[in-house]
Formats: C-alpha cells, structure tokens, sequence
C-alpha cells in the first residue's frame, strides 16, 4: 500500500466520496411564478401604441389643447434600477475591475432587485425567466454582441435562489462563473 | 431514458473499451442502446465503423444547428444497438469551448435522443473533466468513471472526486455511479494493491465490485472492430460487462434515482 496511502489523504478522499453519494440539496423553485413579486407594477413603455384607424379624420379642438405630461415610471420600478447595496460593493468591484464586467445586477428568487447598476427592468425579467426555464441552478449565457456576453449566475442562499446578472466582454470560463458563485454566496451570507 | 456519461479525469483508463463492451452488454439484454462517441479522437467510431472518418457525428451536431438526428445515428447489426460518431467538426479536436458553452445543444440533443425510443444513452467523452466533457455530465442522468487499477491513476482520484463535486452543483441530479476498476492485473502485485488501496478508502457504493481485466482480447476486438463479445474467447470477459450492466441496473433500482426502463 505503500505506493498509494502516501499520495492521498484517505479521510479527505472519503468525505469526497461521500458527498457525492449525498442528494444535493436544491430550493424549489416555482416554474408557474411570473417572474416577480406583488410590487412588480409593469414596465415604462414610451412608445405609444400604434392608433388603431390612423386615416381617420382627426377632430377638431373645441377648447384649449391639453399639453400631455409625461409619464411618470412606475415608483417600483423606478427604485428598482438604483438599488445598491453595501454588501454587494466588493463584489462589484471585483466584476469590473477584474472581468470588465458591466450592467450587473442581482434579483432574488421572486425577480425583486436587490443590486442594479443595470437600469433595464427588461433584461431583470428575461434573466429570471431564462434561470427558471433552465429548471435547476445552472448558469445561463446569452451572447449579445462581440464582445457583449450576459451571464446569468443562480445561487442557492439560505434566502432562497439568488441571481447575479451581468455583461461581460467574453465568455466566462466555469472556474471563474464558480469563483463569482461563490463570491456572491459569501456577500449574501453577510 | 437513462443517459451515462463514461468519464474519468485522466486519459488511457479505458473509457472507449468500457463504453462500447458495456453499451454491447445493454444491447445484448435487450434494452434498446444508443452509443455516442464524444471523444474528439473518435475511438468508438474508428472501433466500430470503417467509416467513422466520413459520418457525420455529435461534434457536428453541436457546430451545426441545421443537422438532423437522422443523420447521425448509425445502425449496427444488433438491431437494439445503434452508434453516433464523433464526426468531422475539427474545430473542437483542440478541445475549444469552455465549460458551459454546450450545456444547451447537449441537452437537446440528449433530449432528442430520448424521443427516438432509446432506453439507455451511453457516452464515451473526452478525458477531463472540462468543456464539453463537463457539459455532457452536467446533462447527463448518471456518471461512471473507470480507473485504472495501477497506483499512478489511484492517486489522482482525490481531483477526480472534487470534479464531480463541483459538477453536481450542476447538475444536482446527477448520479454517481461510481468508480469501476479498469486494466486490472492479477498477475502484478502494485495493481492489487492499487485496487485494494481503493477498496479500503472509498465507500462500499462508491466502486464498482465488478473491475475490468486487462486482457490482450481487448485489442485484438479494437483490431477486428468488434465489441469483445463476439470475438471466439471472449465469452469470460463478455461476462465481465454483463456484471457492470447488472450492477448499474441495481444502483439505479437501489436509489430509486431514476426508474431504469423495461427491456423490450
């Protein structure tokens, strides 16, 4: 035996094994959720819709013309893309400084915000949609450009399932998505 | 359908000898068996098919959205045994593609498979437990890692180990299989001691009982491109492969993990 027990370190190798044999523990996930909570309101849409019947005569004034305001974003989701959070700023900085990360942005497992220098509710929704139709923790990429790669990171918090989103210039390797799991696990542990 | 991946950390364990005797054995009993060769040096292909160079195969299935399912399964003359080559797509001999570039295109693949009537999805992947090998076990059902019963190969066990750990965050469904010895010599004192080291460290469920011989049938069935099987002599080491395939029923079956499909 001289030949192997030197090398490895039996108890290490065991507990190792063991974990494997061990079911890994999961949060439920809700695949019916619509993707956010109750404050969720809708989106900021200044496009207005295209009127049904454009060749219709247009009638004339009869009073003063109302000058339209406009219109205001929704109060939650106006909080919602500048929501910042000092555990969360290490992290942040990591991203950027280190990957060139941009846009990053965290939602819990109800698609409400916790972290956003995002500013776009839109990509919230299709980042929480994309992670639930994965149908377990596995990150999700979405190439957008050249040099414009959405990762989105799920991690399992004892909050519940936790997302990290974020556009990075290239493709994160699985050590690094690993490295960012962890990291965001430690932020939100705090 | 139960998909398993044939992986292990190092090269030159056996993994192509294991996956095609074993995918044999499931055929021979009746299940209906699809072996996938996804080892860019296509040894199951170059086994198995004269051809295998010209056939269009799995690595040509994931570079090119537009190939069907149609084109890639290869039957044999065992009517409840088919194959996929590695195919053409030489761009990931290199093994280009980072761990989680795949995961997708595997999965429907896998998925795709499934819908064809395939009870068990054998895959032999490339050494490493990176790029599109992870990608494969991280969409697989279940794993099972051949290792050579010599001391060298024993000791890198422990990263073979944290490889699976940290795929099962994956893919938290995954099974272990275990791992099964490979390229076992009676005759050698260091390779019993190897497999006894094994033996006396793992957990009893964490190895396979059965352990592969290293016999010269073995490249003689490479040789003729043939699953040992059907070679003259090779009925001992057939028995072999058919206690692995028992053995995988009964781990499966034990756990309840995924319910195996019944023989046709």
């Amino acid at each position: 035996m001289d030949t192997i027990n030197p090398w490895l370190d039996a108890s290490e190798v065991r507990q190792l094994a063991e974990k494997l044999i061990r079911p890994v523990e999961q949060t439920q996930v809700d695949s019916q959720d619509p993707g956010f909570d109750t404050s969720f309101v809708g989106f900021v849409d200044n496009n207005e819709p295209a009127k049904e019947s454009a060749a219709q005569e247009i009638p004339r004034a009869t009073t003063a013309p109302v000058i339209p305001q406009p219109v205001a974003a929704s109060p939650t989701l106006a909080a919602a893309t500048r929501v910042s959070d000092a555990r969360f700023v290490n992290l942040r900085n990591r991203l950027t400084d280190d990957l060139g990360a941009k846009e990053i942005f965290i939602l819990n497992h109800t698609g409400a915000v916790i972290f956003d220098e995002s500013h776009h509710g839109r990509l919230h929704f299709i980042a929480r949609d994309l992670i639930l139709q994965a149908g377990q923790p596995n990150n999700v990429r979405v190439k957008f450009g050249p040099s414009a790669n959405l990762e989105l990171i799920p991690c399992v918090s004892p909050q519940g399932l936790v997302i990290l989103g974020a556009l990075f210039p290239i493709p994160l390797s699985f050590e690094k998505i690993t490295g960012i799991r962890q990291a965001l696990s430690q932020a939100l542990s705090v | 359908m139960i998909s398993i991946a044939i992986s292990s950390q190092k090269g030159g364990v056996g993994k192509t000898t294991l996956s095609i005797n074993l995918a044999h054995a499931f055929a021979r009993a009746g299940f209906n068996t699809l072996l996938v060769d996804a080892d860019p040096q296509g040894s199951v292909g170059l086994s198995l098919t004269r051809q295998s160079r010209l056939l269009a195969g799995f690595y040509d299935y994931l570079a090119d959205p537009s190939i069907s399912m149609d084109r890639l399964i290869v039957p044999t003359r065992l009517k409840t045994f088919s194959l996929v080559a590695a195919g053409q797509a030489s761009d990931y001999e290199a093994g280009n593609g980072s761990s989680g570039s795949h995961l997708t295109r595997v999965r429907t693949f896998l998925s795709q498979v499934s819908t064809r009537g395939y009870d068990i999805c054998i895959i032999d992947t490339a050494a490493g437990l990176f790029g599109i090998s992870n990608d494969i076990i991280s969409s697989a059902n279940a794993v099972m890692v051949p290792q050579q019963a010599e001391p060298l190969g024993i000791r890198s066990v422990p990263k073979l180990l944290e490889g699976l750990n940290r795929i099962r965050i994956i893919n938290p469904r995954l099974h272990v299989l275990g791992i099964c010895l490979t390229m076992l010599q009676y005759n050698l004192q260091e390779s019993h001691e190897a497999a006894a080291a094994l033996r006396e460290i793992l957990p009893e469920e964490m190895l396979f009982k059965t352990a592969v011989p290293r016999d010269d049938i073995f490249i003689r069935a490479s040789a003729k491109g043939l699953p040992v099987a059907i070679l003259e002599g090779g009925e001992i080491t057939e028995n072999v492969f058919d206690a692995i395939r028992d053995e995988i029923q009964e781990k499966l079956k034990k756990t309840n993990h995924q319910p195996f499909p019944q023989k046709i």
